[in-house]
């Protein structure tokens, strides 16, 4: 693995979490949907499987809440949800990283 | 819905366990993290329209959701996943078939418990034995079809059997070489091998789903399951174990040993077992706990059994219905089953199937001139098993009553019975048993009480029937009034249906009422001089007991004595008062039967008399001093009802220790009585010997006042029986006010009437005395044999039994027998009573009036001759 990589590795591991939080917001979402939409986002290179441990995480720290329901097309459905927590940490976290993003431009922006 | 094939589904499976353990070690929920990748794997097969997903199909999706990854080579390709269809024949045939086989023929027949031990003791242990089948079904069913369990279920089953079939490997292991060889030479014997065969085959199914339905990681491990079976069958044995070793404790030499037998048994014992252990016959069917504490412990009696049962339960085991035999045997060997092993003994012992009472009737005559009764009773009994039985009852008699008659039909034929001493009518009877013919016994079993023995009840709906006549004195309450109690079962070996009512009908020539209120008692006054009861009672309203209140005439009567002419019974009402007791000893029964009777007799203490000595015991496991000896005075008596209410009645207690203890406190001063007031006490208990010793080497010492409360056996009046030591206290429906009758007696309250007959020379009757009946001369004659009787002089005894024969009576000397053939009774040296002799339920004609008839017969005769007479 090259330099490049492994640095997108590491950055892409705590973005992913907030990308979840964000894909939730203002919506409820079942499971296969979140995930097919996450995939399909340009950047985040994810492959399915590693979603469902995310979400799983996200739901014992209390960030989410899900529940089931039967789909007369395939196998239960499972829908994720914001929790009041999770907003608030998602706000946070969009807070932050827009700072650091800003900090980074800056520095760039000094130096031109 | 989605099928799998056998390989999809073993890949599935594996990926799903490498997710697993990712998700565990990232912090994740593993449960909730499968659960989701298969929904999603699920769901994406169905938007392509996979009905039936194969490997392939799998492969795709998983590509999805992590890189590809080769397939090994050495992987099974789809074509041979299927194991070869010998190995599946096999297990269908020893791990399926056969244990299931096996299973139902040994519920239907319970060979293998007749001949070696029960391997399904409970329902328990048939779900347990039905999982190894079950478990191997499902192994077949998955290895032929890939469904419908999956192959965690199928893993787990797996393990649960082959810990089940291991058990039974082992207990079965001892017969395995004897069934190998039946097979090799005999071509029999495949049934012990079921536990094994089974095994190898849960075994051989849990290779080949291994070698064939992959991943290993998925199959639960056995031996977590295989144990947990193990568990199991240890949790179903606990009960037996608990109460095996508590047998075995109660049952040692050590007191402190067996005391604690008997708490562990109350406490965690099993009583069904326990009950089991009573009877040989579910002795002979016993579990592999029962046969290893048999084979490495003590072999436990039956009688033993029966004595840690009462005392553990307080109640007679025969007093149970006896326990219904586990699994669907035959008919013939429940049968077998059910010998009656105390057939001709002096135990009644426990019910029998099929043996019950089908008609009794009791016809009771008051002579009211004479203060005394006669009464018959006719029992019919019907045998319903397959094999012939003996009928037993312990027959409580109206107090101070005495047998005067015995009969047995006989082909529709009266047949009187034979009068001798004890052994030699209980030779005959026992004689005639073994010759399988019909013989009626009935012998005393302590006061005022008898027992009858009849034998045989003919099979298949055979009846017997046979009549017991009663002579009994009424206990005068007044001048005016007496009392009298029917006879009653106290004990029985047959049932008595709840349709089979006792038909009473008492008759007197002056007015009659029942003591009880009952709902089918009807007064009748059917002629001018005859007063009557009729009664359709119950079996439990006969012996509450059922007793009469009837008007008598309370002036002096006499009666003939048989072949003295010279001398006649004389009666008279006596009403001077009783002596009080120098000491009184009280002794409560502290079993369970008294718990709620206990402290209702101590109140009726406060009519004691006061200042005379008195202790009071309480008869528990150990005996327990409530009051030390000490001069009465009334408010003692609340001291004693806490003392009585607080007491634990706790199972069945022995009373015996407590009466020695009792009869040497009432032995250290002149005219001391002992009370004895218990519930039944079905068992003999150690330390009778002593109690014994002490009666017979005092024949003067204190007198024991026996009062039971409630119906049941009595074996400390079994072994007392014909001691003067030992005396019923008349019970009339209320134990209780039997007491206070006692004591209001003692402290002189109230006038104590009794009858005193007394032998006297013809001359001493005065011409204005009526004649009573023959009866009165039968109960002076019962009265002077218990006094010859209890004599240390052989010569007296020898004069009793000759009395008794002389007057045909059942007394602790002598006994009653009915044979059936007159070489019988030859044979046996008896001669039965001619049937002129015997008591009857109808008037006896008195003196005048055969005398009047005698003159009437002989007129008429001389007026013939005269007629015939040539003018």
């Amino acid at each position: 693995m090259d330099y490049l990589e492994n640095w997108i590795v590491q950055a892409r591991k705590g973005f992913l979490e907030l990308c979840i939080l964000n894909a939730l917001e203002g919506e409820e979402r079942y499971g296969y949907d979140l995930v097919k939409s996450l995939v399909d986002t340009p950047g985040l290179g994810l492959t399915e499987g590693t979603l469902y441990p995310l979400l799983s995480r996200l739901r014992l720290q209390g960030l989410v809440t899900t529940r089931l329901e039967e789909s007369p097309e395939g196998p239960a459905r499972k829908y994720y949800a914001l929790t009041a927590r999770g907003r608030k940490i998602a706000k946070q976290m969009n807070e932050h990283v827009e700072q650091m993003l800003q900090g980074s431009r800056g520095l760039r922006a000094r130096k031109e | 819905m989605l099928e799998w094939t056998v390989s999809a589904e073993a890949e599935l499976e594996r990926y799903l366990a490498e997710a697993r353990t990712a998700a565990s070690v990232s912090g994740a929920d593993p449960e909730e993290v499968e659960g989701d990748l298969r929904r999603h794997i699920e769901q994406h097969l169905a938007d392509a329209g996979v009905r039936r997903a194969t490997r392939d199909d799998l492969a795709r999706v998983l590509s999805r959701l992590r890189p590809a990854r080769p397939t090994p080579a050495s992987e099974p390709p789809e074509a041979i996943a299927k194991p070869r269809r010998i190995s599946l024949g096999l297990i269908m045939a020893f791990g399926v078939v056969l244990p299931v086989i096996t299973l139902v023929f040994e519920a239907f027949t319970g060979l293998c418990g007749e001949l070696f031990v029960n391997p399904i003791p409970t329902l328990w242990h048939v779900l347990l034995v039905a999982t190894v089948p079950l478990a191997n079904a499902l192994a077949w069913s998955r290895l032929a079809f890939g469904r419908p369990a999956s192959l965690k279920l199928v893993g787990l089953f797996n393990g649960f059997a082959i810990g089940v079939a291991l058990y039974y490997t082992f207990v079965f292991l001892p017969v395995t070489p004897f069934a190998a060889i039946g097979i090799i030479y005999f071509g029999i014997g495949l049934l012990p091998l079921a536990p094994m065969l089974s095994l190898i085959m849960a075994l051989a199914a849990r290779r080949i789903l291994r070698r064939y339905d992959r991943p290993v990681g998925a199959l639960p491990p056995a031996g977590r399951w295989a144990l947990a079976a193990l568990g199991t069958i240890a949790l179903l044995a606990t009960p037996t174990i608990v109460t095996q070793a508590g047998l075995q404790w109660a049952t040692t030499e050590s007191p402190a040993t067996r005391a604690r037998g008997v708490g562990l048994l109350r406490a965690l014992g099993n009583d069904d077992l326990l009950l089991r252990s009573c009877y040989r016959r579910d002795r002979a069917v016993g579990n592999m706990v029962s046969f290893l504490f048999e084979g490495l412990g003590r072999r436990i009696t039956s009688e033993q059994a029966q004595q840690v049962y009462y005392r553990v339960t307080g109640t007679p085991y025969n007093a149970v219905r006896p326990p219904e035999l586990r699994g669907l045997r035959t008919r013939a060997l429940i049968n077998a089953e059910d010998f009656d092993w105390d057939q001709g003994g002096d135990a009644v012992a426990g019910r029998l199937r099929g043996l019950s009472l089908r008609e009794s009737r009791l016809d009771s005559r008051i002579e009211a001139d004479s203060g005394a009764a006669y009464t018959e009773w006719i029992l019919v009994f019907r045998n319903d098993a397959e094999r012939q039985r003996e009928a037993r009852a312990q027959v409580a008699l109206p107090p101070g009553a005495v047998v005067s008659r015995v009969t047995l039909w006989v082909d529709g034929e009266e047949r009187e019975a034979a009068y001798a001493g004890r052994a030699k009518v209980k030779a005959a009877y026992q004689r005639v048993v073994q010759q399988r013919r019909d013989p009626v016994l009935v012998t005393t079993s302590g006061p005022d009480q008898v027992l009858v023995q009849c034998f045989p009840v003919p099979a298949n709906g055979g009846t017997m029937k046979i009549k017991l006549g009663i002579t009994a004195p009424l206990a005068p309450e007044s001048r005016e009034a007496g009392l009298l109690r029917l006879p009653y079962f106290r004990e029985r070996n047959f049932s008595v249906p709840r349709e089979v009512k006792h038909s009473a009908w008492i008759e007197s020539p002056q007015t009659v009422a029942a003591l009880q209120p009952e709902d089918q008692v009807l007064a009748e006054h059917p002629s001018e001089r005859v007063y009557a009861l009729r009664a359709e009672l119950e079996d439990r309203a006969l012996s509450r007991p059922f007793a009469v209140r009837v008007a008598m005439a309370g002036h002096p009567a006499w009666a003939a004595l048989r072949e003295d002419e010279s001398r006649v019974v004389r009666q008279v009402l006596d009403e001077t008062p009783v002596d009080k007791p120098g000491r009184i000893a009280f002794v409560f029964d502290g079993s369970r039967s008294m718990s709620s009777e206990a402290a209702a007799f101590g109140e009726v203490l406060k009519y004691l008399p006061a200042g005379v000595e008195t202790a009071v015991l309480l008869a528990g496991d150990r005996p327990l001093t409530v009051r030390e000896t000490a001069p009465w005075a009334p408010e003692a008596a609340t001291d004693v009802v806490k003392a009585l209410s607080e007491a634990r009645y706790r199972g069945g207690c022995d009373n015996v220790s407590a009466l020695a203890e009792a009869w040497d406190l009432a032995a250290a001063v002149p005219g001391g009585t002992v009370v004895w007031i218990h519930g039944p006490q079905p068992v003999s208990f150690e330390g009778e010997e002593a109690l014994l010793q002490r009666i017979e080497r005092r024949p003067n010492g204190p007198v024991i006042l026996d009062l039971q409360v409630g119906a049941g056996p009595n074996a400390v009046a079994v072994m007392l029986n014909g001691s003067p030591a030992l005396r019923a206290v008349a019970d009339f429906g209320d134990p209780a006010a039997a007491l206070a009758r006692i004591l209001d007696a003692w402290a002189g309250r109230k006038a104590f009437y009794r009858f005193e007959r007394t032998r006297v020379p013809r001359s001493d009757i005065a011409g204005d005395i009526p004649e009573g009946s023959s009866h009165l001369a039968r109960l002076w004659a019962f009265s002077e044999i218990l006094r010859l009787g209890a004599s240390i002089h052989e010569a007296d005894k020898e004069e009793a039994v000759a009395l008794a024969v002389r007057y045909r009576l059942v007394t602790p000397v002598s006994g009653a027998v009915v044979l059936e053939t007159a070489k019988q009774y030859q044979e046996s040296g008896l001669e039965p009573a001619a049937g002129d002799t015997v008591p009857r339920v109808v008037p006896e004609p008195q003196t005048w009036m055969l005398l009047l008839m005698g003159g009437g017969l002989a007129a008429a005769r001389a007026w013939k001759r005269r007629r015939a007479r040539p003018s």
